[in-house]
């Protein structure tokens, strides 16, 4: 078994969070032999209507579109249930057993947490800013002082540089212009260090632990002495990491605040996953609050997001989850607490409701911590209400004013994408002034103490007196009442139910669905009162859908070509984390898009002459298994007599298993001419996966042997390894045959 | 560099020919333009600050009284504002472009927009980006159709993969299209990590150039043909001109990406690239704050362009857009909302720059559109038309504006 597994409590990075996944290995030949799809269908008579997709196309087509692509054995499975069967399966997941996946997700603390409690345990910066200034209280809990004295020495020593920096550039103004890191922008495996719009961005260059292992430059020209002591202290290190794992806690506890910081930079990569061996996840995830707590929660989003989606047996779930995301989407950078929020925005929120009652979901997201920030609702004021009567004394709450004082009122943020992107849809027939009155009707709805971790509220103090009048309605006043009014003539408007059902279309069926089907699911979502899983079931058994002309017509997203590559290769992911710096480096970061309308699931988003180097790159870097923690078995794929194949024949089932057989004669031609005329002899390459993953890129043979220091740790790995089964499966997971669904 | 360049061009080359006190990269561009007179060809640079940039707190009217009125926070004291003529002055975060201002090489036009009044950030994108306000249906972009728009009798070479260069994952709105764009995010990048050179047929570029799917077989066709160009090149580790010091942000990286191409003869005739985070509605700022640091990387990034096209620049116009402007009344929650109209930077050598273009509408309540906004007063069509038509030669405006009746006669004449 690899080496790794003999961690397999050492899931934890401070930046990167790993964890062993064991993937189901039975199986894996026969089924996925399927037929060409196409083969039964050549014959068939043509519908009055569409020619349909007939045969066990139908069950590859299903899982297509219903999953996030399908792995070995998913076909027999289906074609065993009946593919109707499976469906309306998919649509009830509490039947659906998932316990291997929740296992899993029993090591990442932070998503099992209430925001409350981790904001307690991994305190967000402007927490410890209310602390040294005597605002807030010092947790009374040693361990936890330990976390919140780290991280206040870490944020002084960045204020420390920063005035430094300051006062160069006040003496030197025209060299240095005004520091302006806003790290508004992301940028891959940067989310750790991007604390978005509402915080003190930290200044990359005065970052205490960005020096890392080896980079360290010392204050002063480096000399031999300080040669010396960096390698006393890199001795040093590496002796608290080989102590037992109770001592080895105890020992950086023990430890005043800045020599942790220093402990903590001298370790190396290998030495931060090695001291995370043996703790539980709760320790470990306390050992990364002190140093990266931002990276903490981070990691564990992305790195549970990548396990559902690559790993949930309820896999319509997943995909729902992800669209509702999608279609309610907020940004991971809109400030310092909007990490927190999200551990319980998709769980939470979105999960739960995915296939349920789109005015319970809409209720849900209405009063999420994460959408009242997002967009802005929970700074918004009634301009004549109690609060910005009295507003001389400044707004309580969530409302910071600037230097002047000014009555605090009205944000139209959410209003606004509440009916264009939420419900009605841009033409939904909404005016200016309904954007005003409902503005007005959600005012008070509102965050209650959110360093404290404090949930929805609703203000009174802050909520604008008398009615409103929206879209036609007079909304009389009656508080918080007067919200859910306006959400239920929202959720049950025609043209909500027309949106909602083009956007599943879109993402189901076509980019440009036919307006049949479209009217047809809208008119099952007004009939059942907005019933997702009733308008899901209208489409699945609808001609549309399983027409021709929709087989393979969806290019996939980036999301869904890393999620279906390792699903269909039965990848082992040790680290999902790396998965979700890939999708991010293919142009699609988890939980970090922008503007409030979300990702596009159109084509033409997603095709560029960019994007596909980017997608030839991952596939050829994935399969051979140049991905750190992300670790494909070819030879176990190719069953027991692997070894004794011929490249022809590896060729041809492996084309079965990635892409059932369906591809085209020019990309099987191109495969196999590449290994039958040329031995394997591509140069191997790391996948660049962005500034926070540069030391995670597994060393290839030839670097290996260079550094004759090198230790065996658990990033060095590579296994006995097919490199032409590698080679071919790259070549089939980058060809254009493998970019659709 | 206090001289500006395009002074030197207007007073003629053959006065500054031999004269040793001028920089050797003036004498170069006078001297290149003097050989190839008439034939020069010029390049245009489109960026788009999505997320409706609040023009009225970039170039701000400081002689109107009621901005301060309307502004009482978030609005920029006069004091403190960088003046550009009396009624107009920059953002203090601005302060890197002023150098080209002052040179002439960067101009302005206010009170900019479209005449379609969505407040909808996509629908506005979209309709900017298509050049179509109000028509949902157009397929292609509006500098696509710029492209093909050229006048083909005055074209001097053969197009190469990198005619139209977009510096983002996806071709965007603007450069879709006929005319092939290469869309990348890193020059560094584009490339096959797994190169199989021993080849003549790379495996990838077989089955890309044979798949039935038109848009992938379109893009892998691109992106074969520029990385072969590409490699050809050898770009290497690319320096900046002495003193372009591109801010490490994502728009200033995009910006030497695109300098880099443009420098090293790829042919690239039109790039884009586009800069987010403008959707300021909460805690926006005055002098400081997060429009500040926007501002701030964001000229930061056009001045170190600018100095690293050195002699480039003579040839290049850059043309800044956003999908609409923000209220001119801050709102309950120390930002803005959305708002109509805003403002426009146009930059480069041929720019008639030191001047803010357009019709000031003011800012009174009864000047303002629906008593909320900037009223739009110059059709952002009418700025793009000229551009596209002076650098890129799009004489057919009726092409890449369709419905818009463009015509010469409408350009206010920023560029020369």
């Amino acid at each position: 078994m690899h080496s790794f597994t003999s961690a397999r409590q050492a899931w934890f990075l401070p930046w990167l969070l790993a964890l062993p996944m064991v993937v189901g290995t039975q199986s894996l030949s026969s089924e996925s032999r399927a037929v060409p799809p196409d083969a039964s269908i050549t014959s068939t008579a043509r519908s009055a209507v569409t020619r349909q997709i007939e045969g066990d196309a139908r069950i590859v087509h299903a899982l297509d579109r219903l999953t996030f692509g399908p792995r070995p054995g998913d076909i027999s499975t289906v074609k065993a249930m009946g593919v109707e069967a499976w469906i309306n399966q998919q649509l009830h997941p509490e039947k659906i057993d998932d316990s291997a996946l929740e296992q899993q997700l029993k090591l990442y603390p932070a998503m099992q947490m209430k925001v409350k409690d981790l904001m307690m345990q991994v305190p967000p910066p402007p927490l410890l800013r209310q602390i040294v200034n005597g605002r807030a209280q010092m947790p009374q809990d040693e361990t936890l002082q330990a976390v919140y004295q780290t991280q206040i020495a870490i944020i002084q020593m960045r204020e420390q540089a920063q005035a430094l920096k300051q006062a160069d550039s006040s003496q030197n103004p025209a060299q240095n212009p005004p520091q302006q890191p806003q790290a508004a922008a992301h940028t891959q495996g940067q989310m750790g260090t991007a604390s978005g719009p509402a915080a003190t961005p930290p200044s990359a260059g005065a970052d205490p632990l960005t020096a890392q292992h080896g980079q360290h430059v010392p204050p002063t020209d480096p000399s031999l002495e300080d040669k010396k002591e960096q390698i006393l202290a890199d001795l040093q290190a590496t002796g608290i990491v080989n102590l037992p794992p109770k001592q080895r806690m105890a020992k950086v506890l023990a430890m005043q605040p800045l020599e942790r910081i220093s402990f903590y930079r001298d370790l190396s990569l290998e030495d931060r996953l090695a001291f995370v061996q043996g703790l539980t996840p709760q320790q470990a995830q306390l050992f990364s609050a002190m140093f990266a707590p931002r990276r903490t929660i981070v990691s564990q989003l992305e790195a549970t997001k990548m396990l559902r989606v690559v790993d949930s047996n309820r896999q319509l779930q997943e995909v729902m989850t992800d669209f509702w995301f999608n279609h309610f989407n907020v940004d991971i950078r809109k400030g310092p607490l909007m990490p927190y929020y999200l551990t319980e925005y998709e769980n939470k929120v979105l999960r739960p409701n995915a296939l349920g009652n789109f005015e319970d979901l809409l209720d849900a997201v209405a009063r999420s911590r994460a959408m009242l920030l997002y967009l802005d609702n929970a700074s918004s004021v009634g301009p004549h209400s109690l609060a910005a009567m009295q507003s001389q004394r400044g707004p309580g709450g969530y409302v910071r004013t600037q230097t002047k004082r000014v009555p605090p009122g009205l944000n139209e943020n959410y209003a606004r994408e509440l009916m264009e992107l939420h419900t009605l849809g841009v033409n939904g027939g909404y005016t200016q002034q309904d954007v005003i009155e409902v503005a007005r009707v959600f005012s008070g709805w509102t965050i209650e103490k959110p360093l404290q971790g404090g949930g929805f509220v609703f203000n009174p103090r802050r909520h604008e007196p008398g009615p409103k009048y929206v879209l036609g309605h007079t909304i009389d006043e009656h508080g918080e009442a007067e919200g859910l009014e306006v959400l239920h003539i929202l959720a049950t408007s025609p043209a909500t139910a027309h949106h909602i059902s083009e956007e599943l279309a879109e993402r189901f069926v076509g980019d440009k669905p036919s307006p049949a089907l479209v009217n047809r699911m809208a008119q099952t979502f007004l009939v059942t009162h907005g019933d997702i899983r009733q308008v899901l079931r209208t489409m699945f058994f609808s001609p549309e859908f399983w027409a021709q002309s929709t087989w393979n017509a969806k290019v996939k997203t980036p999301l869904e070509f890393v999620a279906s590559a390792a699903r269909a290769s039965d990848t082992q992911v040790e680290f999902p984390v790396v998965l979700a710096l890939a999708v991010a480096r293919l142009g699609m970061p988890l939980y970090a898009c922008q503007p409030p309308t979300g990702y596009s699931m159109n084509a033409d988003a997603w095709i560029s002459s960019g994007s596909l180097v980017e997608r030839m790159n991952f596939a050829m870097a994935f399969a051979d298994n140049r991905l750190p923690g992300v670790v494909n078995h070819w030879n176990a794929l190719l069953g027991p007599d692997a070894i004794t194949l011929e490249p022809s024949q590896k060729e041809s089932q492996l084309e079965n298993i990635l892409l059932r057989g369906d591809l085209s004669a020019k990309t099987h031609d191109a495969v196999l001419r590449e290994l039958v005329d040329a031995p394997v002899q591509t140069q191997p390459h790391p996948f660049p996966l962005g500034g926070a993953m540069q030391g995670y890129i597994v060393p290839t043979a030839e670097q290996t042997n260079a550094d004759a220091n090198a230790q065996p740790t658990p990033f060095r790995q590579p296994l006995p390894h097919d490199r032409q089964a590698a080679l071919t499966a790259g070549l089939l997971i980058g060809s254009p045959d493998f970019q659709n669904r | 560099m206090s001289i500006s360049r395009r002074v030197f061009l207007r007073n003629g080359a053959l006065a500054i020919v031999g004269t040793s006190a001028i920089p050797s990269f003036l004498t170069r561009s006078v001297l290149a333009e003097a050989a190839s007179a008439g034939r020069c060809k010029r390049k245009l640079v489109v960026i788009f600050q999505r997320g409706a940039a609040d023009g009225l707190n970039i170039v701000v009217p400081h002689a109107e009284p009621s901005y301060f009125e309307m502004r009482p926070t978030i609005g920029i004291p006069r004091e403190q504002v960088l003046d550009l003529d009396g009624f107009f002055g920059l953002h203090p975060a601005m302060s890197s472009l002023l150098p080209l201002w002052k040179q002439g090489h960067l101009a302005m036009v206010h009170a900019a927009g479209s005449p379609d009044t969505t407040r909808s950030h996509f629908d506005a994108q979209d309709y900017m980006e298509s050049g179509t306000p109000g028509v949902k249906s157009t397929s292609d972009g509006w500098l696509n159709r710029a492209l093909q728009a050229e006048d083909e009798r005055q074209r001097h070479h053969d197009a190469t993969p990198f005619r139209a260069v977009a510096v983002s994952t996806d071709v965007p709105r603007t450069l879709v299209g006929r005319v092939p764009t290469v869309a990348l995010k890193n020059i560094g990048d584009f490339r096959q990590l797994d190169a199989f050179d021993r080849h003549s047929d790379d495996p990838f570029q077989e089955m890309y150039d044979s798949t039935s799917n038109s848009a992938i077989r379109g893009a892998g066709k691109e992106a074969f043909n520029a990385m072969q160009m590409l490699r050809a090149a050898s770009p290497g580790q690319y320096v900046p001109a002495a003193g372009a010091n591109y801010p490490g942000s994502p728009f200033g990286q995009s910006l030497r990406q695109i300098a880099q191409l443009m420098k090293s003869n790829y042919g690239v005739e039109a790039a884009f690239a586009d800069v987010d985070g403008w959707d300021h509605h909460h805690n926006e700022g005055g002098v400081q704050g997060q429009l500040a640091n926007r501002l701030h990387d964001f000229s930061a990034s056009l001045a170190a362009f600018w100095t690293d096209l050195g002699d480039e620049a003579e040839n290049t116009v850059l043309v800044t857009m956003s999908e609409f402007g923000r209220t001119a009344r801050q709102n309950g929650t120390g930002g803005t909302d959305h708002g109509h109209a805003n403002v426009m930077f146009v930059m480069g050598g041929p720019v008639r720059g030191g001047h803010v273009y357009g019709r000031w509408p003011g800012l009174a309540p009864e000047q303002l559109y629906q008593d909320r906004d900037l009223a739009v007063t110059t059709d952002f069509r009418r700025v793009l038309s000229e551009a596209a038509y002076k650098t890129i030669r799009a004489q057919d405006l009726s092409r890449v504006f369709p419905g818009s009746g463009m015509q010469p006669n409408l350009f206010l004449n920023v560029i020369a």
